[in-house]
């Protein structure tokens, strides 16, 4: 699978600002009308719905703005969707890992990761680019990766 | 404005007296159409701009003409004390909800602009853990109310945790509560933006009873961890769907309480 950090959203996938909580609805609908368009199926939607709540949510609680913007685009046999925010984020010793004490919190970007099927995370100079990838096909790559 | 079903409690704010007024008038059409009362306290900011909106309105003025809509001052009403008295108040909507069926209506309406608890004389926290502990006064959906928090008064912070501890929002999230027998099936939207009202209502659940899940449509990673965390101290069980199953196991509490159905 070619990765895709770098490369610019195409012109069609125009950013949607989010800057409460509400919004997480607007985000979670234009997401499941790509995934019916593009044939998507039912299980990785869900999946991704919960993705992009998780990752939009982090952004609204957890940045220094608490606010957002999300892009989402197909490319051959694949979705992807791009949260860019003003957060900075470090990748832990050892990587992100599920907490060892479940029911408590640190579940979203381990989460994330295990949710999609590609995981990328691009601090930059104004804050993170964050894209979560679905591949069209049976095949399911989780892995999680961090560009500086 | 996005519906409202009866028995939704529902958290906004606004930034003009106009806005306040808009969405009030809408809520009350909502109600009256539904046949129920409609109780609306403006604010001192907010009263001049709904006189406005109920004047144009024929509908509306009839009702209020015929007592089906009426209007209250906010202050007289919310604190008959001087005070924030939290009991008090559960008494009086509860009351005034009962009266509204007696007399013949459905249930009761009410719009409430939130200016009568400004953060210098109710504590933020106190009136979020107040609101989010109504949903007691909501269970039977008779009683249906919109609070409107003015963002001139309220912190923006304390705007965002108390729309969060409302069950419903105007942009169609709502998480919403039916009891079945000993069974009390959820519905609706569980995420962060109302996050606090979810938590609430998840310790709530009766001990050793059973909450069905697999109506909701979405229900984010932290209300699940909510319920699964309530669950271990009210020996609650739970029915959810093979996608929220899942989720369980992800976040590692997908034990015997949750039984999986067939969606």
């Amino acid at each position: 699978m070619g990765d895709e950090a770098g490369t610019e959203p195409p012109r069609e996938a125009q950013p949607i600002p989010f800057r409460r909580a509400a919004d997480l609805a607007v985000l979670r609908a234009a997401v499941a009308a790509k995934a019916i368009a593009i044939g998507l199926d039912q299980a990785k939607t869900a999946a991704l719905l919960v993705a992009i709540t998780e990752l939009a949510s982090n952004t609204l609680q957890h940045t220094s703005q608490g606010t957002g913007s999300f892009r989402i685009w197909t490319v051959p046999g694949r979705l992807i969707c791009q949260v860019d925010d003003h957060g900075s984020i470090s990748l832990p010793p050892g990587g992100w890992q599920m907490p060892s004490t479940p029911g408590t919190r640190g579940y979203g970007i381990p989460l994330i990761a295990a949710l999609t099927d590609h995981f990328e995370c691009v601090p930059h100079a104004g804050g993170t680019t964050w894209r979560l990838h679905m591949i069209l096909s049976d095949t399911r790559e989780r892995r999680i990766e961090v560009v500086n | 404005m996005t519906h409202i079903a009866a028995g939704d409690h529902v958290g906004t704010s606004f930034a003009s007296a106009d806005q306040f007024a808009v969405v009030t008038a809408a809520f009350a059409r909502q109600g009256l159409a539904l046949g129920a009362r409609v109780m609306i306290f403006p604010g001192e900011r907010t009263s001049e701009a709904l006189a406005r909106e109920l004047e144009v309105d024929e509908l509306l003025s009839s009702a209020i003409h015929e007592g089906r809509v009426l209007l209250g001052d906010v202050r007289t009403a919310q604190l008959a004390h001087g005070r924030f008295d939290r009991d008090y108040l559960h008494l009086l909507y509860a009351g005034a909800t009962a009266q509204s069926v007696a007399t013949g209506f459905t249930g009761l309406w009410v719009s409430v602009d939130m200016s009568w608890a400004p953060p210098w004389f109710v504590d933020a926290d106190t009136l979020t853990a107040f609101e989010a502990g109504s949903h007691t006064l909501f269970a039977s959906r008779r009683l249906t109310a919109i609070c409107h928090y003015d963002e001139a008064i309220f912190p923006r912070d304390q705007v965002w945790a108390a729309c969060a501890a409302h069950p419903a929002g105007l942009h169609g999230v709502a998480v919403r509560r039916r009891n079945d027998g000993a069974l009390i099936r959820l519905s609706g939207v569980a995420d962060l933006s109302n996050a606090i009202a979810f938590r609430a209502l998840s310790t709530g659940f009766r001990r050793g009873g059973t909450v069905d899940l697999s109506e909701m449509s979405f229900i984010d990673i932290s209300a699940l961890t909510a319920l699964a965390r309530a669950g271990t101290t009210a020996d609650v069980s739970y029915v959810a769907t093979p996608h929220q199953h899942e989720m369980l196991k992800l976040i590692g509490v997908a034990d015997d309480r949750f039984r999986a159905v067939v969606d």
